[in-house]
């Protein structure tokens, strides 16, 4: 019977970690309340830009507890009910979320092109220990294919850092 | 005979090189986004979303299409030959053509699979083709109320139809309502969540909001799980031939799985999905083999086949003839086509008659197209699951930053898309679904205009929603949905209970 209970997470922090969502989205309620509480409400026959946002906050905080209120008291995570496997380390993906970030930062002042080419470089690394000459050929393969598909064929205007691509 | 005329015209523009090159593009990116796991025809759209204003109205929608179809028809592919569907769709598909597989019939289940995705496909174009005129002109007869009544309907529809709890579902339109209304607010000119940010004043895009949602997130889901390299054998041209047994009992599932995809295609949510599992018990229920199902028999290939191809195509039809969209990918069509500066409604065919005919013209192209090349192309597709992951997702996300940045030329919808995908990337483990999402955003502007302007309209009156006929269909049918989902969700448990105790007695 043991195989057809949700699976659970190793680890203090279950709780947390499984409440953590909801607990955000209903805050993100409260938090959206707050601000459209400030926003003209109008009247039945002239609804002012106030009335949907302070509706869908509303929604949102009652779904969100709702959701709280019918899972079951256990501090696992069913992972049947979501289509990422939750037992998963997020290591790598946040990696590639915080080369993601540092592209953003860099793409202005170095170029685009050159720092696509150093975030495809990063991001083949923290997937794959092999060899870097490959990942090098390849991703100057890529970057160049990407260049001329929307720089010359699109003509897209693409920031020109201190590199001058 | 003046819509035969208009789709003839349609077929010259449709021909021209520029377009039919963008229609052979949409099949093959669609059947390689078919044939790898994870990433779909939604991520895959979403990444292509940053060059529609360089293709047009038509290119767009043209390129889009042929994803969309090229992708249900990919993903048959490794749920036959690996019992590894690329996308849920192709799910069923792989119960029986697997096991085809196993018995040396990989090569007639991937024929019949082509031929019931072509002949569904055309038929389901046919169908919009007449029907979408029809609807078009009886959408003119709406007002605010009825198209208040649509979105709010279709939203509700939609979190029962969604996998997974509803309520989760529920949590996430009302998140997506609420980011749908950062920005101007369109009737009263005043800002809101803008936070004195600049950016936000424009609102959240689409095309960065859709990238992150789905591709982003699935690339970030890729990463955390540990990719496979697959090898597999693919069937020589010979062996593509259905014995005359097997082409017999194909015909009776593809036409019913063509009836049942384009009916269900008409209902907000995965229809695609849905209509696979219609199909696969319907034919399940009338064969007179019913042992055979799940041990590869081949009505179990064509109807689901049949039925998610046909649903594809219906899905259009409420886009096109209403311009109201029920899944993710017509969102995203819609998005390219607002893109473009066009929008879509019950004017749009009587307005953009050229593109909407274009459209359809060369959708009918790109189903032959699907047909006569993948089918000798089988083995080249099936090597793409080979590329290592790294590779793979390294260039996926490489394309979406260039996509996301041509859209606007803005650094600030790079930032949207990254904390977008990582965000979605958390939700998805927690069971949340980002479908429900990206509707409600796209939905909710068109939801709080239509009420607001409703209420003016009967000057603060919500009797208004009873007086309108058509308003009074859209309830029924919502409510006929939901009885069905109801009794449908019923019965299943009420199989799987039986199923449980048959053991065990």
């Amino acid at each position: 019977m043991d195989a057809e209970r949700p699976r659970r997470l190793p680890g203090l922090w279950h709780g947390v970690i499984e409440y953590l969502p909801i607990a955000v989205l209903g805050a993100v309620g409260f938090g959206a309340l707050t601000v459209a509480g400030g926003y003209q409400l109008g009247t039945l026959d002239h609804p002012g830009p106030g009335l949907m946002p302070r509706i869908y906050a509303v929604g949102l905080i009652v779904a969100a507890a709702t959701v709280l209120i019918l899972r079951d008291h256990s501090i696992a995570i069913d992972i049947e009910e979501g289509d990422v496997d939750a037992t998963s380390s997020p290591a790598r993906p946040l990696l590639i979320f915080a080369g993601l970030i540092v592209f953003w930062l860099i793409a202005d002042v170095i170029g685009f092109i050159a720092a696509l080419w150093l975030l495809f470089l990063f991001v083949t690394g923290v997937l794959d220990r092999g060899r870097w000459l490959t990942k090098v050929v390849v991703a100057t393969m890529t970057v160049s294919v990407a260049y001329a598909v929307f720089v010359v064929w699109l003509d897209v205007p693409l920031p020109r850092g201190i590199l001058g691509f | 005979m003046e819509s035969v005329g208009q789709l003839l015209e349609g077929f010259a523009a449709a021909l021209t090189p520029t377009n039919l090159l963008l229609a052979l593009i949409g099949v093959l990116i669609g059947t390689i986004t078919g044939v790898l796991p994870g990433v779909g025809p939604v991520g895959a759209i979403a990444i292509l979303l940053g060059i529609s204003p360089s293709l047009g109205p038509t290119g767009s929608v043209i390129l889009f299409a042929g994803v969309y179809y090229g992708s249900t028809y990919g993903g048959s592919t490794t749920s036959i030959l690996l019992n590894m569907p690329g996308e849920a769709n192709s799910i069923v598909t792989a119960i029986d053509g697997y096991e085809m597989t196993k018995r040396g019939r990989a090569g007639a289940a991937l024929s019949i699979a082509a031929i019931g995705s072509f002949v569904a496909g055309t038929i389901s174009i046919i169908a919009l083709s007449f029907a979408a005129p029809l609807l078009g002109d009886f959408a003119l007869q709406f007002g605010p109320p009825e198209y208040f009544a649509l979105a709010a309907g279709g939203l509700i529809l939609l979190t029962m139809l969604v996998p997974g709890r509803p309520w989760k579902s529920i949590v996430m339109i009302f998140l997506g309502l609420l980011l749908g209304t950062v920005g101007i607010d369109t009737m009263s000119g005043s800002q809101r969540f803008t936070f004195g940010s600049g950016d936000l004043v424009q609102g959240l895009g689409i095309v960065p909001l859709a990238m992150g949602l789905f591709g982003i997130s699935e690339v970030l889901a890729a990463a955390a799980s540990r990719g496979q390299r697959h090898r597999v054998r693919a069937p020589g041209l010979r062996e593509l031939l259905p014995t005359r047994s097997e082409a017999r009992r194909s015909v009776g599932p593809i036409a019913r799985g063509s009836v049942i995809g384009f009916g269900m295609g008409l209902i907000p949510g995965p229809a695609t999905l849905t209509s696979t599992f219609a199909s696969y018990v319907l034919e399940k229920r009338l064969s007179r083999r019913p042992e055979e199902f799940g041990k590869g028999a081949i009505e179990g290939v064509a109807g689901p086949e049949a039925a998610n191809n046909a649903a594809a195509g219906a899905a259009f039809l409420p886009l096109l003839s209403l311009g109201i969209p029920f899944t993710p990918v017509m969102a995203l069509v819609l998005s390219s086509l607002l893109l473009n500066g066009i929008i879509p409604g019950p004017d749009f065919i009587e307005d953009h008659g050229d593109i909407f005919w274009t459209v359809i013209a060369s959708m009918y192209i790109g189903n032959l197209v699907l047909l006569v090349l993948n089918l000798p192309l089988v083995g080249l597709f099936t090597r793409i699951l080979m590329i290592p992951q790294h590779y793979l997702l390294a260039v996926i996300i490489l394309f979406s930053l260039v996509g996301v940045y041509a859209d606007e030329n803005s650094m600030w919808d790079v930032l949207v898309m990254s904390v977008a995908g990582l965000v979605a990337f958390w939700l998805r483990r927690h069971g949340f679904s980002m479908a429900p999402l990206l509707l409600a955003v796209v939905l909710g502007t068109v939801m709080e205009n239509s009420f607001r302007q409703t209420m003016t309209i009967s000057g603060g009156s919500f009797a208004i929603f009873l007086d309108r006929p058509i308003i009074i269909l859209i309830t029924s049918s919502i409510v006929l949905g939901l009885g069905l989902r109801i009794w449908f969700a019923a019965r299943t448990r009420t199989i799987a209970r039986r199923a449980e105790r048959r053991p065990a007695s």
